[in-house]
């Protein structure tokens, strides 16, 4: 980086927050860490410790692990792990998103429906599709998938046919109808199929259960794809962070980037959602804390809340499968168990300043 | 050099026209100043010069015209401070001045060393070094005023559009931003076109003035030439009383029409006659220092002001009616 010169070329100049970043990288890695070693199985620490450093190139050392203890480390923990990583990593950067393209702090990656059309999606195959069918691949996660987009799709379809400019607050309100319609339909369907209940409610409130790597390989290519659309418009959503009006006359095409940057984190949430039901608080709560601890910039709110949602989410899955072991809590819950009194603590922080 | 041209600038919401024709030359590096009763077009003519607002006609920086230009190209060229810009509290000033390199950087870049450096000579420039890691919200008006400023100065454009930029702010303040802009203009060489109410300020300030009235415009050339009380009375629908200085200066002083009856008169002057009787003397004293004074239709009217200093009782009536 070259110098500035003058009195506020230090202030220009300021280092980014290196601070932040270490700590976000080391909560990552210690969650990470607490997530492949705490189990039911009792794994040794050293051995699974040995076991992941041998995974690393050119780096020989015998973990001393049996083959049972492999299995439960390599196909059960660590993508389990990993998975949770992912999804929490995607819901905290596409709430950060929805957030900065409706300059709005409550956003989260269901305002505009994703959560009603996933819902919906699940509940009719759930409801229609029953699993013992045979199909090839679980129609869940793909129907929770599809109706994700499609809700998006119908928001801004609706948006667009109001507003031709697409306006932040009239995308919001046509999201907020269509996700009050989605889920009249889902609980119309619900209650047409009253066996289906405990299915359906069990996928609403989120789970990371795996069959190993497959559901990792499935959502990786869209998170890859949609963290990397995030991280490239991190610049203009502080551009954004003025208003559409004021961001036109600096030359920023607003009602394209809004669509983008909501393309972009409606396909992440979609695919975190079809693997793992609907997990709330997560895209509202990360990019939050970042925001207080760093300040509003989205060149840290962004790449932060990615690494601090994986934190997060590998945490309280660790709460959730251990607390009530050998039964696990729903995800949806101990994110939500959190996320309730972080809000209380965002509106003391708030009223404050 | 022609800094900007309108030629037939139209305007119009919901397929009527609010604004124009209008045709308007501003010559590089001079003041141009938009006045008229609210509603008169002033703010959406300076949108639509800035892009914001679809219009007809043509608009011209320096010969090159702003129709057909992709809007980070006419984001070079024109800068904006709105009336009411949204201020995020958040941020800190140095990212926000950054914001206004936003033309000057590629669709997904950073800012690069000289976007750094060119913002940070601005900051400099309006002496807002000591303000540049604090917060938006943690600003006075005067202060956010100048930051306002240092975003559009950022945007290193030839012509730069302020839409009321003294509003909200006190006398002082509002001389020190006027002050300011003029001197960044004569430094910078920059095109301006603000909007004021002012008329005083306006006349004082600006090269030329150009009064709208329901989007047309009435009246154009320099400060004695439009600041008239007929033309004023006529627009504005104001009582004014327009007193030109030796030095050109056009001060314009709003009146109120007599009071009815004299007993009315009499009731109002004991209701004020303390505050009158400090102010009253005052204004005068300083109207006095500022003698020679004329007023517009050419009269000499320094027996008024003398008068107005001799009849202490009379003064708080004189000024509060």
């Amino acid at each position: 980086m070259t110098a500035v010169a003058g009195a506020a070329g230090a202030a220009v100049d300021r280092p980014r927050a290196t601070r932040w970043w270490v700590t976000a990288a080391l909560t990552l890695v210690g969650a990470a860490a607490a997530g492949i070693l705490v189990g039911p199985a009792g794994l040794p620490v050293r051995g699974v410790l040995l076991a992941v450093v041998g995974r690393f190139p050119l780096v020989h050392v015998h973990s001393g692990l049996s083959p049972t203890d492999r299995a439960i480390l390599w196909q059960i923990r660590m993508p389990r792990m990993v998975l949770g990583g992912l999804v929490g990593w995607t819901l905290a950067a596409s709430g950060a998103g929805y957030q900065g393209v409706f300059r709005n702090p409550l956003a989260d990656p269901y305002l505009l429906g994703a959560a009603a059309g996933a819902g919906l999606g699940a509940t009719l195959v759930i409801a229609y599709a029953p699993r013992a069918s045979g199909w090839p691949v679980d129609p869940v996660p793909l129907a929770a998938f599809a109706g994700a987009v499609a809700a998006v799709a119908v928001s801004y379809l609706v948006a667009t046919a109001t507003d031709r400019r697409a306006g932040a607050a009239t995308v919001l309100l046509a999201g907020l109808a269509v996700a009050y319609f989605f889920t009249a339909v889902q609980t119309y369907v619900q209650q047409q199929h009253s066996a289906t209940l405990r299915d359906v409610y069990t996928w609403i409130l989120g789970r990371l259960t795996t069959s190993g790597w497959h559901e990792v390989w499935l959502i990786l290519p869209y998170v890859v794809v949609s963290s990397a659309v995030l991280l490239a418009h991190r610049r203009l959503l502080d551009v954004l962070s003025v208003g559409d009006d004021e961001a036109s006359t600096l030359g920023v095409n607003t009602v394209t980037t809004r669509l983008i940057v909501v393309g972009a984190a409606t396909l992440g949430t979609a695919a975190a959602v079809a693997v793992s039901g609907l997990i709330g608080f997560v895209g509202i709560i990360v990019p939050h804390t970042v925001r207080l601890a760093t300040g509003p910039s989205y060149r840290r709110v962004l790449p932060l809340s990615m690494l601090g949602g994986a934190a997060f989410l590998i945490a309280a899955d660790l709460i959730a499968r251990t607390i009530a072991s050998p039964a696990e809590i729903p995800i949806g819950v101990i994110t939500a168990f959190f996320g309730a009194p972080f809000f209380v603590l965002v509106l003391h922080r708030r009223s404050r300043v | 050099m022609t800094g900007l041209s309108l030629r037939g600038v139209e305007v119009a919401y919901d397929g009527q026209r609010v604004v124009g024709p209008i045709d308007l030359d501003v010559t590089a590096g001079s003041w141009t100043c938009l006045i008229g009763p609210n509603g008169a077009g002033k703010t959406s003519l300076l949108h639509a010069v800035s892009g914001l607002r679809d219009h007809r006609g043509s608009v011209a920086v320096e010969g090159r015209p702003l129709e057909g230009l992709r809007p980070d190209q006419r984001s070079r060229l024109v800068a904006l401070v709105p009336q009411n810009p949204t201020i995020p509290a958040e941020l800190t000033v140095v990212e926000y001045v950054l914001l206004g390199r936003t033309p000057h950087i590629s669709r997904f870049g950073l800012e690069t060393a000289h976007d750094r450096a060119v913002a940070a000579s601005v900051i400099d420039r309006l002496d807002l070094g000591r303000f540049a890691t604090r917060r938006l919200g943690q600003l006075s008006g005067g202060e956010l005023q100048r930051v306002l400023l240092a975003r559009a100065l950022a945007q290193d454009t030839p012509v730069l559009l302020l839409d009321e930029p003294t509003t909200a702010l006190d006398l002082g303040h509002q001389q020190r931003v006027l002050e300011l802009v003029d001197q960044l203009r004569t430094d910078l060489g920059l095109t301006v076109v603000t909007t004021m109410h002012d008329l005083t300020l306006a006349g004082a300030y600006a090269d030329a003035l150009l009064l709208l009235d329901a989007g047309h415009p009435v009246a154009q050339g320099n400060a004695a030439a439009v600041l008239d009380e007929a033309i004023l009375r006529r627009y504005y629908r104001a009582d004014v009383q327009v007193v030109v200085a030796a030095d050109g200066t056009v001060a314009v002083l709003p009146t109120r029409a007599p009071r009815s009856s004299p007993a009315a008169r009499g009731a109002a002057a004991e209701e004020t006659l303390e505050p009158g009787r400090i102010a009253g003397p005052r204004r005068a004293d300083v109207l006095d220092r500022q003698r020679p004074a004329r007023v517009a239709d050419g009269e000499d009217h320094d027996d008024d002001v003398v008068a107005l200093a001799d009849h202490g009782d009379e003064v708080g009536d004189q000024l509060h009616r």
